[in-house]
């Protein structure tokens, strides 16, 4: 098959066994790659109910159909597994070559399962694939991490985890080159397997089906991307860009611990003041010709010699507003910890702008904190809280579960400060003024995401695709967006494509691109009916694990406290709008009030 | 002459020029045919490294070639003529930018695409430049080089 590499690599830690077989031909044509295989393989190889840190759930790591060629912003890879936060299907998607080189090693999807009984790391150098000890890295950040295993193995691609994963945080991430498969925990089921890092060196060849016309679609698509009027913002500001938009003219930045729509302390986050400042290149993921990754560094003070990869602007709100902190470079600070910690920033922030709240409210006392001035906009108390969360000492103990498990804990009414859908704490999109957005948080299927959906974009600028004229207020024909938004989106995740594409690059450019790919021909409808099963699927794993329709419910603060300033003044999600919404978009997916999918629905999409 | 002119603080990293290199090329990706490859120097900065068509290098791979099939056929890139090549690796050895390779038994280098080079279309933030070459540039990427090898 043109385009595939051809096999499926397993590993299994416990056994210390390495396995391949074929990808099976029955599943090309109905997942593609990426997350539709990733999910397929979930469903069929996790046991039902394991714990998502049990050696029997499975990590996966699975390339987007496009990794290793030059398709723009085609290169997106991601990690799946049960998640330990949510215990729904985790799936994160990153900007990283780790992809690519395993298609180029000959694997289409790796599975991991077992758990080793000491630290390893699994090195695939093309064939081989060696189980190796991984007893002195485990502890090391993860930068020294990848650096040791290039000093040993070469050239390799390294995706790793830092002390977080190890310490089995529930929002510890998987680190690949400065690049996270950030959200869901994927990198506390690494810790939990004993697996420190996959380094991946692969030096095959990927044969198109049809050279001459994927040359030329690239070429379509790359100069569509460079010359569009974003292209200047991307490459400058990043994806940050619109924070000031997004307080002052929306009014939907959530702001201490979601107290606020507007923060404003926020001059110094806003990457019009600081990137001319501490940026110093463009960094892009595998085939992005339009990069909003870039290197942040501070040569002077306390901080110097700082570099990450960002900040972006899920971080500006979760370690910068969220917390009511303004400095920038104590902001780059936390990014940093988290970064070598292996922590999902966003989860870290959200958690500790949890505290925050719940000190300020006197839930949470000096004797709880160990003695910290757990207040809003205090740098010392954030970072140091980070620490503690990485290490799981005192206080960051608890809020290593993440703010559901942690207000059950902590008791005294914490329930009703802990934001969150599923267990996942939510990006940063106040959807009290986006009802689309509440939706989509809601239906999400790995718990508080935008990304799954993308509907910020239509909501807050009222046209996308085929959507016009929406309003970002209104209740009405969400479902169906929602719907359709999400099917369209997961088509992203299997080819392996940048969402932030999706001004250029929709299914019409997809179908043209996979058949010069592939050989395989499809209609726009079929791609995205494709989008629709795997959608189904895994609603269905997640149903199999205990969903219930209460799972889909906005946290109390977001239908109870009313945006209090700013231009969503006055807006919150209703109970009745949450369950109107719900009950349309149930019925737009076919499935039932309680949200079972009948059984012609299954069938129709050869999922029965 | 005009060679691909390398410029390290504007790389990203996004690998567009090596993958469509080989495409060009070969009909396929895969770095280990593109002639031009990115380096990555951990988070401070990446390296593209082509050859310079001898405006920065005495042209060792030709000078060394036992059977003389590296040259200059028409005017305005060293090729290797792959026909005539016996696979003897003395190119690879000789070059001081590490910018010609082997894969099987056959070296093979950078032609600039006959004039009109595919990488410098996709390299959308001008990390590398078509123009006459620019010495100094080249020495940053050689001693750039040296540190990633």
């Amino acid at each position: 098959m043109k385009g595939f590499a051809g096999e499926v690599l397993r590993v299994d830690l416990t056994a210390q066994a390495v396995e391949k077989s074929p990808l099976p031909e029955s599943l090309v044509r109905t997942y593609l790659g990426g997350t539709g295989l990733a999910a397929r393989f979930l469903y069929d190889n996790v046991p039902p109910n394991a714990d998502a840190l049990d050696p029997s759930n499975i990590l996966i790591l699975a390339p987007g159909l496009f990794n290793g060629f030059p398709v723009p912003t085609g290169g997106k890879v991601l990690f799946c597994a049960k998640s330990p936060l949510t215990g729904t299907i985790a799936e994160s998607v990153m900007g990283a070559r780790l992809g690519s080189e395993l298609k180029r090693a000959g694997y289409d999807l790796l599975l991991v399962s077992g758990m080793s009984g000491s630290p390893r790391y699994i090195l695939i150098d093309d064939e081989d694939v060696e189980i190796r000890d991984a007893g002195d890295l485990w502890g090391k950040d993860t930068r020294a991490t990848a650096e040791e295993i290039r000093r040993t193995e070469g050239d390799a691609v390294v995706a790793c985890i830092g002390i977080a994963g190890e310490n089995l945080v529930r929002y510890a991430n998987i680190d690949c080159e400065d690049r996270q498969s950030g959200r869901g925990g994927l990198g506390a089921v690494m810790g939990s397997k004993k697996l420190k890092a996959i380094a991946v060196k692969g030096t095959g060849d990927l044969v198109p089906h049809d050279a001459d016309k994927l040359m030329e679609l690239c070429l379509r698509y790359y100069e569509r991307m460079i010359e569009s009027p974003a292209f200047n913002d991307d490459t400058k500001y990043g994806t940050g860009e619109f924070l000031e938009w997004m307080n002052s003219e929306k009014g939907t930045f959530p702001t201490r611990n979601w107290r606020e729509g507007v923060f404003d302390d926020r001059e110094k986050i806003d990457p019009y003041h600081w990137a001319p400042l501490y940026t110093r290149r463009n960094n892009a993921c595998l085939a992005c010709p339009k990069p909003c990754g870039r290197i942040f560094g501070i040569d002077e003070g306390k901080y110097a010699g700082l570099r990450i990869d960002g900040i972006e602007y899920e971080l500006l709100y979760s370690l910068g507003g969220l917390c009511g902190m303004g400095d920038i470079e104590e902001l780059a600070r936390a990014n940093e910890l988290c970064d070598l910690h292996g922590l999902d920033g966003i989860s870290a922030g959200a958690a500790v702008a949890f505290a925050m709240d719940l000190f300020q409210d006197g839930i949470l006392t000096r004797e709880d904190t160990g003695g910290l001035d757990l207040e809003f906009g205090n740098p010392e108390a954030e970072l140091k809280l980070i620490e503690m969360i990485a290490r799981r000492e005192g206080l960051g103990d608890v809020l290593a579960e993440g703010v559901k498990r942690a207000s059950e804990r902590i008791g005294k009414g914490a329930e009703d400060y802990a934001v969150h859908v599923k267990g996942m704490e939510p990006p940063a999109y106040d959807v009290r003024g986006i009802k689309g957005m509440a939706l989509a948080f809601m239906t999400s299927s790995r718990g508080a995401c935008h990304l799954r959906s993308c509907a910020y974009a239509l909501e807050l600028t009222g046209k996308f695709w085929k959507f016009e004229g929406v309003d970002r207020f209104s209740t009405e024909g969400k479902g169906v967006e929602i719907k359709e938004l999400e099917d369209m989106m997961t088509v992203y995740d299997v080819l392996g494509v940048c969402k932030f594409s999706r001004g250029y690059f929709l299914a019409d450019g997809f179908v043209d691109v996979l058949a010069s790919v592939t050989g395989l021909e499809f209609s726009e409808s079929e791609i995205l009916r494709l989008g629709e099963r795997i959608n189904n699927l895994k609603h269905m794993f997640n149903l199999r694990e205990g969903l219930t329709r209460d799972d889909f419910r906005l946290p109390k603060r977001l239908l109870t406290l009313p945006i209090p300033e700013g231009a969503s003044k006055g807006h919150v999600v209703t109970e009745r709008e949450m369950n109107k919404m719900l009950d349309d978009y149930f019925e737009a997916r076919g499935w039932s009030k309680e949200g079972l999918p009948s059984e012609e629905k299954t069938k129709d999409l050869n999922l029965a | 002459m005009r060679a691909i002119v390398p410029h390290l603080d504007r790389c990203t990293g996004c690998r567009m020029c090596e993958m469509a290199c080989s495409l060009h090329h070969e009909g396929l990706v895969n770095r280990e045919w593109a002639r031009i490859r990115v380096h990555r120097k951990g988070i401070e900065h990446y390296v593209p490294v082509v050859c310079n068509q001898g405006t920065s290098c005495d042209k060792e791979c030709a000078q060394v070639c036992p059977v003389d099939c590296i040259k200059d056929v028409n005017g305005h890139a060293i090729e290797v003529i792959r026909e005539e090549c016996i696979g003897c690796g003395e190119c690879v050895e000789a070059c001081p930018y590490n910018a010609i390779h082997m894969r099987g038994d056959v070296a093979f280098k950078c032609n600039l695409c006959d004039g009109d080079p595919t990488c410098i279309k996709f390299c959308s933030l001008e990390a590398i430049t078509f123009e006459e070459g620019i010495p100094d540039e080249f020495d940053k990427a050689k001693d750039a080089t040296e540190v990633v090898r």
